[in-house]
């Protein structure tokens, strides 16, 4: 069997490889369109083939199978810049013609207009979906009153949720800091709910500017926390996604939709939202819950980027 | 009583889970169901729900647990793992989280209840996925151009035959059951059925119901050959029977081109029987002939959305067949507009990324002067034999002779651009220029334009000239792009956006009648 070429590899995946050693790997877990392999220091790297996604730290490729992967469970590979052999060296994962993606977020800079825009399209958006565990929760962050009768996980999440989200609000970090023990985790999935809430608020302070590096400093205690609990409190995976959001890197899909938002255009915003509420049951919807909750967080901050701010950003 | 399980470092992909959470919730005597990793919190909520029992005690992170609460008397927890078990391979085989299938037949086994396909391959290859559609029972929208008119012909005679839509080849806009395909607009759902065999004349109509605040029932897409001769409207026809016996519609609106006459005779006979009332606007067909088979002939897409609303209303129905501005408010207007140019700017260019648009405006416009043009209305009129001194000029810039190697003038605003900067000169006096809105085109194209004009005016202002441009959009404020920002942006920049492309055709009219009364009062 011809090894599987992957189209695209992440940078960051391909700056762990650059050392030409060969990296012993284990496989952690497949799927009907992605694989985990976890390497000797513990970190995930995935594979998939899901059209338009790659993770950080992951790479992609075409071929439309769906099971059948040239490797089991447990099984032992290396990995090394060239692909993926078998503990025999034979080569399953070809990398040599991919093409290097760049997981990093760019900065971000949403005049205040845009950020009323974005927020009216995203709960639109939300709203109208069935994706989410945190879905129900949508009119509290914009305070207004919760349905009573709200789903099982979204009743029991909700306190946590608004408690962490008023502390955030007003730059209360150590309360917020606590509150994220209270979340790390929760939900259904490979990547629990409250991960891709958190995820997505990660994301985005990582991805702001200048302006609001003191509010950044400040969040930083409670992304250090989230990453110091993550692992015990949460599924691999998902504790590896929450380590490269805080690090500013995303999957595909919620990178293009936070340059989206940056790009103001209602189209390509509508377009990226929607790709990421198609990754997973509920993910993609906690995923943007979360995005809403970050932004609401920024228009009440007035964290709004001047020009001048802007220039000295990109010098 | 409760039960749970663990299936340690056990890793399933979400829609799976959610899968067997629903499956076992409905089995016999389970009254809650809880599945996901061993994660604390999820634990936290076990006990919330009074469920958590001694088998979860080891349970980590990276382990998937069930617990359940069931009535004994009806089923065992041994009798929910067998279930899990069962659920988990067969779901496993044939997880549709967001599957891409590569074949029609693996789609199908995906979603076995679809009944409609969307196609858009290239053509040499669309035929022989069509047929295996309409064998599989599938209706049809086929974008894909270039498909031989024999294969359309025998292709919608085997879909009449299987009671099936064929929409296209060539089909740009649909909506069917609320759900639009290709380049459709977000309009409301509501009683009026639409058959079309011109997309953007068909947008305009819709577009153009739900500001109205009607809302539509299906809009059925049939291809622009459809009505020739050849294909002899078959999918009109067939479109035309699906509406008559579709509950939801109660009033029929019929689009397209003037059809060859047999074509349009099995057309006016279909409408004689139609039980719902049936408005016909052929763009400039013989209207005796719709009257006398008891349809209602239109003067354009404004008057056919008008017309179609009215019946749905049990109102009158009137021609819509003037300019619906103030005679003071467009004295006013015309002055001030054309008050801007010098006396050697008098010629009108029409810069149209929806041929149908073109087409009506043309329609209108020719009645009175000669429009040269890309699609014109006679030989004489064609774009090569206008002189070189200039003149008239309307372009369907969505014509292939224009998009050679580059996306469709909705899609990609450039080829607009272009015309701007190569056509209007210093004898340009008017633009006229259509936006379509809607899923599928361009993002912003109301800033692409604003972009042009400012240019233009621009470079006139060196000769101490203006432009005047006159512009409408088709949209809804539910497209993506936004009726309401499209339209504030081009009048901030000093366009004047009519509500309708009939109405734009209207203004401009009377500001060519102006100009001209103007240099024979001046001669």
């Amino acid at each position: 069997m011809p090894p599987l070429s992957a189209s695209r590899i992440s940078g960051d995946l391909v700056e762990y490889l650059a050392d030409s050693k060969p990296h012993p790997a284990r496989v952690h877990s497949l799927f009907t369109r992605a694989f985990n392999l976890k390497v000797a220091d513990g970190c995930l790297v995935s594979g998939t083939n899901s059209r338009g996604y790659i993770a950080p730290m992951g790479f992609s490729f075409q071929s439309l199978q769906t099971s059948g992967w040239p490797f089991s469970l447990d099984q032992e590979l290396i990995l090394h810049p060239g692909g993926v052999c078998s503990a025999s060296g034979e080569l399953l994962i070809d990398f040599s013609n991919a093409a290097i993606w760049n997981p990093s977020l760019a900065t971000i800079y949403l005049p205040l207009e845009q950020q009323e825009r974005c927020l009216h399209l995203l709960t639109r958006i939300l709203a109208g979906s069935q994706n989410g565990i945190f879905t129900p929760l949508l009119p509290g962050i914009f305070g207004e009153e919760l349905p009573s009768d709200l789903p099982l996980h979204a009743a029991f999440i909700a306190p946590r949720v608004f408690s962490f989200f008023g502390h955030l609000a007003n730059s209360e970090w150590q309360a917020a800091a606590l509150d994220s023990e209270g979340l790390i985790g929760f939900g259904s999935g490979l990547t629990p709910s409250a991960d891709d809430f958190l995820a997505a608020i990660l994301g985005l302070y990582t991805a702001l500017p200048l302006d609001v590096k003191e509010n950044k400093a400040g969040f930083s205690l409670v992304a250090e926390r989230i990453l110091e609990l993550a692992p015990a409190r949460t599924s691999l995976v998902s504790a590896e996604m929450l380590r490269h959001a805080a690090n500013g890197r995303l999957p595909s899909p919620h990178q293009s939709l936070l340059a989206a938002l940056d790009s103001g255009s209602v189209f390509e915003v509508e377009e990226a939202a929607r790709a990421v509420l198609n990754v997973g049951v509920n993910s993609g919807g906690d995923f943007l819950f979360g995005l809403l909750a970050g932004l609401v967080l920024m228009a009440e901050a007035k964290m709004v980027l001047c020009d001048q701010i802007k220039e000295i950003d990109q010098c | 009583m409760l039960g749970a399980l663990i299936r340690k470092n056990a890793y399933y992909d979400s829609v799976t889970l959610m899968l067997i959470s629903q499956d076992l919730k409905e089995q016999a005597g389970v009254q809650e169901v809880l599945v996901g990793m061993g994660t604390e919190l999820n634990l936290d909520l076990v006990r919330n729900l009074e469920m958590f029992s001694p088998e979860l005690e080891p349970v980590g992170p990276n382990d998937m647990f069930i617990a359940a609460k069931f009535d004994e008397q009806q089923t065992s927890f041994q009798a929910i793992e067998t279930a899990f078990d069962e659920l988990i391979s067969k779901k496993s085989a044939d997880s549709n989280g967001n599957y891409q299938p590569p074949t029609l037949k693996s789609a199908l086994r995906q979603l076995p209840d679809a009944n409609l396909v969307q196609i858009s391959i290239p053509g040499q290859y669309a035929s022989a996925e069509v047929e295996e559609a309409l064998n599989a029972g599938l209706h049809v929208m086929l974008f894909s151009d270039n498909v031989p008119i024999e294969d359309e012909l025998r292709l919608k005679k085997k879909a009449v035959e299987k009671g099936l839509l064929l929409m296209g080849p060539d089909c740009g806009t649909a909506i069917i059951n609320g759900v639009p395909l290709c380049f459709a607009n977000a309009v409301k759902r509501g009683k009026i059925g639409v058959v079309g065999a011109s997309g953007t004349g068909t947008q305009e109509v819709t577009t153009l119901i739900d500001k109205l605040g009607e809302g539509l029932s299906q809009v059925i897409g049939t291809g622009g050959r459809d009505l020739s001769e050849a294909v002899g409207g078959l999918m009109m026809l067939q479109g035309f029977d699906a509406l008559i016996t579709d509950p939801e519609t109660e009033v029929i609106v019929l689009i397209s081109k003037p059809p060859a006459a047999a074509v349009a005779k099995k057309i006016y006979d279909r409408a004689k029987t139609s039980p719902k009332p049936v408005v016909i606007d052929f763009i400039g067909g013989d209207a005796q002939a719709i009257r006398e088979a008891g349809a209602y002939p239109c003067l354009s897409f404004e008057d056919a959305a008008a017309k179609a609303v009215a019946l749905l209303r049990g109102e009158p129905v009137q021609d819509q067949d003037s300019l619906r501005m103030a005679d003071s408010a467009l004295e006013e207007l015309l002055t001030a507009e054309l008050g801007r140019l010098q006396p050697e700017q008098t010629k009108l260019l029409g810069l149209y990324t929806g041929g149908t648009l073109a087409d009506e405006a043309m329609k209108f416009l020719g009645q009175k002067t000669a429009i040269y043009s890309n699609i014109p209305l006679s030989p004489e009129l064609a774009l090569e034999n206008m002189p070189a001194a200039g003149g008239h000029l309307i372009l369907d810039l969505g014509e292939d002779q224009f998009t050679r190697g580059r996306a469709h003038p909705m899609i990609d605003p450039l080829t607009r651009s272009e015309f701007f900067s190569s056509r209007v000169d210093g004898q340009t006096a008017i633009v006229l220029l259509d936006l379509v809105l809607g899923y599928g085109s361009h993002a912003d194209p109301a800033k692409a334009v604003v972009q042009s004009v400012l240019e233009a005016r621009a470079r006139l202002a060196r000769e101490g000239k203006d432009l005047v441009v006159v512009a409408s959009v088709t949209g809804t404020d539910q497209d993506p792009q936004d009726l309401g920002s499209s339209t504030r942006t081009l009048k901030q920049a000093g366009i004047i956006v009519m509500p309708s492309n009939a109405q734009a055709v209207r203004l401009v009219s009377r500001m060519m009648e102006k100009m001209h009364s103007g240099a024979e009062n001046g001669a």
